[in-house]
């Protein structure tokens, strides 16, 4: 298996040459398109079998020789971590090839769609698998390109060009500060392979403080946190598999796996803490501006930089296992979700404002179902995906401060609005309203067929069951990953001593872990602790349940049944509130006013100023003035003809070398 | 293949042709200079596959006495180690490219730019002073004709502002050269270091000379704030100009770093580091802010380049292999990604006569294959990793990092600044709807076009996949240039 490694990646590399050279009908085109990620899905499937695989493909980028040397190999290496994201990125990536060659059927860019898709899955795979750094970022940057290029797919329009402009260049923000981060992380480890910098002691404190941050900015990017989350709202203008794919599914999870890979530097720098901060704001500001949207991909992707922030907030806990969990549910539920507001958007020919929808359960039963899972996975009904691994992070974050917190307070109030705008969507698409017939207000539904349903019914199985079923041996297989018995050991120390509720805490944290760790508790006698643990965690438990029919029952109570008992409100006295918060706070305006456009301003300014007056005019043309006015002065004696010019030249520099060898030869 | 000049035949090559063009008046002036180009490139690349990178010593060296003075003499001695080696790969690769679009040239062009390579390629393996000094004043003239003549409506101004600057610093070069022989009793460009050390200058004099030659190749670089006869050069140069301006004729002043100055005045270069040091990241960055505000697409990509010349300079004064090897990688991938959009550019403006940013708009629908090839040439510019441009630069930004870390925080931002100007620009062009109806019939690129961009393009893909290709050649040239700036000579140690 670990000669094929390369494979893995290369096969939708292939696709991607293919269908941009090779100009295929439109059939072929699709079949070239999906057989690289279904094959490179097969060939996840049996690497995970042998974890851990690795593979050298040969050298990329070599400066010196020895021991200080930077060599970067093109390394691929597939560990539980990197296993579980291939499988995901694979997994559900096939699966939203499938469902694009229904959806872009009627598209003129159908091959070249494609390609970009498959290039995309090359560069997520090279992410997720490279074995350094380096390799880390040419996938970073590579699926910011696609990211880029699907944003704009539709580029006749420029709003969806700016859009993938827009992308790019914030994401660009936080490259600089991945980039910085790899130049700490080589300071700190003088290696910038991970399996070699993960045993490495980190003591220089200051840099590795810094490291992280400036990793973490790189993660702000991709995984859009605040302050640079403003990118992947607009970045819906791309086509629907590709905001399932690239703008929830994959790429956005990025940052929490590059956290994940670096688990050890941001745990030792103290980052965790503000890590921490930052992915609760921003997952209670994003849930909020998602409660006053009305576009139906809008409230999917505010939801997804709110979902993005409760990854973070688990790998903040410390316990990274929650963060990765999480990714994996939320793959599954917003994935579907997206497609399935794809087919809902494709059965109304485009329309997009879910004011204008309703009634929808009537019309596409079907659709209507395997969305309404998707729903109640991401409102975190009990048993669902979505419930088990957002309430392992409630649960963590509670354990890691103690105790409630501002952070945990945080999270539970979003996890409370999650409830309620997924339950709004899901009421105000699919619900009829009172007084409407159901005559048909646009043209002739749609009907989503099987070629988009069987993604979507796969799905809807994973975002029920895939919680309860993935939880334990995820646990297991990333246990290993952020080095299990260092943990049991340290946090066996903790029980040793401590208030009960830093044992509890360590317990919680030990329950995660796996097999091995009842056995290794027992044979120390504190399986009485263990108890405690269970009772922290289904105290957690216990508030998600109370927190999804909170928000539940409140939204069905505004949005029930047609009603728009909010309507008096937003369009009265709460009508400032409401557009400060549809608006996203303005935070776009604000970039603009502060950063873009006094750049942009500047630039010019600069250059009339600088460029232009000072070196140009005053500089070069006054040395050239000075020279003329000298040239007036001396051209009284000259002639004007050019071999007088030339001859005095030649005397002028004879006499210049002369003098210089009589002085300095002497 | 031993006993061949093989340096001589690839530099004096070119010239021969032109001189064949002078004297016989053929209507296929193009075709017998792209044959004796082409011919170049072979020759360049029998010297690129038999060079030894193991070794440190100047390869395929020729030395004959060329005029006795009192005290040593002028030589012609030529020689290459592996910077100067991909300079002259690049410059061979660059030729026939220009020389390809140049189809509706006359033959005096040819003849102007077949001068112009044989003393790009001299200066290149020139191993003594005054060779090199001949060299480097011997590409100004056809480089001067080729903007003067050939170029656009301000041609006169552009040429005359070209030629001033340049001269200015090589009045100042040449003088200094004649101090060293002085001193030193020799031209020899590998004996000279030694001599002026153990002739033990003053510091002060060693700054002087140093700021000597550094002033006429920081105009070439150009290094800001020597860098305004750029645009205008640009600007009014014909494509081919261009191509050669930017590919080749800026790394002549960093590969006069490279080879003079650093290595003839390592104190001085150590003093003088911090200075060059900002003027590059005040470079990257300035650079790239005034290409934010252009809205003609030639100066736009000149300042682009006064932006990445900063990063080469910052690589080469990094104090570090892996940055001044980014820096050389730098010159050969700023050659390829510049000449390939100036190459670009000139076939847009030969169809439509117009090279505004707002000139166009959603040509991506009327020439797709043009829009493919510019968006690829695009990604290079941005240093997209996989593409040529991202090894050279993070080898710069890496090296450097340790040194320098606040000059390469700023630095970076020159990366975000230049994916904020180089996707203006491509969304200007290429996006959005066919804003002017008379675009609509504009010509895709044709065979022939695709004949000089596909090897271009080709290359940028493949030093993005291949860097080492180009850094094992440099490598032992770049860590004795390196070693006379900071003696422990690190990697980019942690």
């Amino acid at each position: 298996m670990s000669g094929l490694l390369w494979l893995i990646p290369c096969l939708p590399l292939a696709g991607f040459l293919v269908n941009l050279f090779a100009r295929l009908p439109k059939p072929l085109a699709a079949i070239v398109g999906c057989a690289g990620p279904i094959a490179s899905f097969a060939l996840s499937v049996a690497a995970f079998a042998q974890l851990p695989v690795e593979q050298q493909v040969f050298d990329w980028i070599k400066v010196g020789a020895g021991p200080g040397a930077l060599s970067v190999p093109f390394g691929l290496r597939v560990d539980g971590l990197t296993g579980v994201m291939i499988l995901v990125v694979t997994g559900v990536g096939s699966l939203i090839h499938v469902y694009s060659v229904a959806y872009m059927q009627d598209d003129d860019g159908f091959a070249r769609f494609f390609a970009y898709l498959n290039l995309f899955m090359f560069s997520m795979l090279v992410l997720v698998m490279g074995d350094s750094l380096v390799l880390m970022f040419l996938g970073w940057e590579g699926v910011g390109l696609c990211s880029y290029l699907l944003i704009g797919f539709w580029y006749k329009e420029l709003k969806n060009a700016d859009a993938g402009k827009k992308a790019f260049i914030v994401n660009r923000v936080g490259d600089l500060g991945f980039v910085l981060g790899i130049f700490c992380v080589w300071q700190l480890f003088g290696t910038l392979d991970f399996a070699k910098m993960g045993g490495m002691p980190v003591n220089q404190e200051s840099l590795a403080f810094w490291g992280a941050v400036f990793l973490f900015v790189g993660a702000c990017g991709k995984s859009a946190q605040i302050p640079l989350f403003v990118w992947l709202p607009d970045a819906m203008a791309g086509p629907t598999p590709v905001s399932a794919l690239i703008h929830a599914a994959t790429m956005v999870t990025a940052g929490i796996y590059m956290v994940g890979r670096m688990h050890f530097l941001f745990a030792a720098s103290g980052m965790l803490h503000v890590l921490g901060g930052v992915a609760a704001a921003t997952a209670l500001l994003a849930g909020v501006i998602a409660v006053a949207q009305n576009d139906i991909k809008k409230v999917l992707a505010y939801s997804t930089v709110s979902q993005l922030g409760f990854m973070f907030a688990g790998m903040a806990s410390a316990q990274f296992t929650t963060g990765i969990f999480h990714v994996v549910t939320h793959a599954f539920f917003k994935a579907l979700l997206f497609l399935g507001a794809g087919a809902v958007i494709h059965a109304l020919h485009g329309e997009q404002d879910i004011r204008k929808m309703g009634g929808l359960a009537r019309k596409l039963p079907g659709l209507a179902v395997v969305f309404i899972a998707g729903g109640l996975a991401l409102a975190g009904m009990p048993l669902t995906a979505g419930y088990v691994s957002k309430d392992a992070i409630l649960a963590a974050t509670y354990a890691a401060h103690t105790g409630p917190s501002l952070v945990w307070v945080t999270l539970a109030a979003t996890a409370f609005i999650t409830a309620f705008y997924t339950t709004r969507l899901i009421l105000v698409v699919f619900m009829p309203r009172p007084g409407e017939h159901h005559g048909d207000p646009h043209h002739e539904i749609h009907k989503p067929g099987i070629l988009m349903m069987a993604p979507l019914a796969i799905l809807a199985v994973l975002s029920l069951a895939g919680g309860l079923l993935l939880e334990k041996p995820l646990a297991h297989l990333l246990g290993n990953v952020w080095g299990t018995e260092a943990r049991v050991h340290e946090l066996a120390m903790r029980l040793q001593g401590g208030s009960e509720f830093d044992r509890a805490k360590a317990f919680i944290a030990l329950e995660k872990m796996g097999p091995g760790v009842e056995e290794y508790l027992e044979t120390r006698h504190l399986e009485g602790l263990l108890k405690q643990a269970h009772h922290v965690h289904s105290l957690n438990q216990g508030l998600s349940i109370v927190l999804f029919f909170g928000g539940f029952l409140s939204a069905f109570y505004l949005y029930g049944r047609g009603r728009e008992t909010l309507k008096g409100f937003v369009e009265g006295p709460g009508r400032r509130l409401h557009s400060l918060v549809e608006n996203k706070f303005y935070v776009d305006e604000i970039y603009e006013y502060l950063v873009v456009a006094p750049v942009r301003m500047g630039a010019t300014v600069v250059w009339f100023l600088v460029d232009r007056l000072l070196i140009d005019t005053l500089l070069v043309g006054g040395a050239g003035k000075i020279v003329y006015g000298a040239g007036w002065v001396f051209r009284r004696p000259h002639t004007g003809s050019v071999n007088v010019a030339i001859g005095s030249f030649m005397v002028g520099a004879l006499a210049m070398l002369a003098w210089m060898v009589f002085r300095f030869t002497r | 293949m031993k006993g061949l000049p093989l340096l001589t035949l690839i530099t004096f090559l070119p010239a021969a042709a032109g001189l064949l063009l002078a004297v016989w008046k053929t209507s296929r002036a193009i075709q017998v200079a792209l044959v004796a180009s082409l011919a170049v490139v072979v020759l360049a690349g029998a010297a690129w596959v038999e060079f030894d990178p193991a070794s440190s010593e100047m390869q395929f060296k020729e030395d004959h006495e060329w005029v006795r003075l009192g005290v040593g003499s002028i030589h012609y001695a030529v020689g290459v180690d592996g910077i100067s080696l991909a300079m002259v790969a690049l410059t061979a690769f660059l030729m026939p490219l220009a020389i390809a679009c140049s189809r509706q040239m006359s033959r005096g062009f040819m003849i102007a730019l077949l001068f112009l390579e044989s003393g790009m390629l001299g200066a290149f393996i020139a191993l003594d002073l005054f060779l090199f000094y001949v060299f480097w004043e011997a590409m100004l003239l056809p480089m001067y004709l080729i903007v003067g003549i050939w170029g656009g409506p301000q041609r006169i101004y552009a040429a005359v502002k070209f030629i001033l600057y340049t001269i200015a610093g090589s009045v100042l070069m040449f003088a200094a050269i004649l101090y060293c022989y002085a001193q030193a009793g020799t031209f020899d460009v590998e004996l000279l270091p030694g001599a002026l050390e153990r002739a033990r200058p003053a510091l002060g004099v060693q700054q002087v000379l140093f700021l000597a030659f550094g002033l006429s190749f920081a105009i070439k670089v150009p290094l800001f704030p020597f860098h305004t006869w750029l645009p205008d050069a640009h600007v009014q140069a014909p494509t081919a100009g261009s191509v050669i301006l930017a590919g080749v004729l800026l790394k002549l002043g960093a590969y006069g770093f490279l080879r003079v100055a650093i290595p003839f005045f390592p104190q001085a270069a150590r003093h003088y580091t911090p200075l060059l040091v900002a003027l590059s990241v005040i470079g990257v960055v300035y650079g790239a802010l005034m290409a934010m505000a252009q809205s003609d697409i030639k100066k736009l990509v000149a300042y682009s380049s006064v932006s990445h010349l900063g990063f080469v300079m910052l690589g080469i004064f990094s104090g570090s292999v892996a940055g001044a090897q980014g820096g050389v990688l730098q010159m050969v991938n700023h050659g390829l990604s510049t000449g390939a959009l100036f190459l670009l550019v000139g076939i847009i403006y030969e169809r439509t006569h117009r090279r505004g940013v707002d000139d166009f708009g959603g040509m991506a629908k009327v020439t797709p294959v043009y829009a493919a090839l510019f968006m690829v040439v695009t990604l290079s510019s941005i240093g997209l990793p996989g593409l040529n441009g991202f090894v050279g630069e993070f080898l710069v930004l890496f090296g450097s990092f340790r040194g320098h870390p606040w000059a390469t925080g700023i630095a970076g931002l020159g990366v975000i600044l230049g994916a904020v100007y180089m996707l203006r620009l491509y969304r200007d062009v290429f996006f959005g709807p066919v804003t002017m109806a008379e675009r609509e019939k504009t010509a895709d690129v044709t065979k022939g076009e695709l004949a000089y961009l596909v090897p271009v393009l080709a290359l940028i893909v493949l030093l993005g996949v291949f860097p080492n290709s180009v850094l094992s050649k440099t490598e032992r040239a770049v860590q004795g240039v390196v070693r006379k700036l900071n003696p422990e000579a690190p990697v980019a140690r942690p």
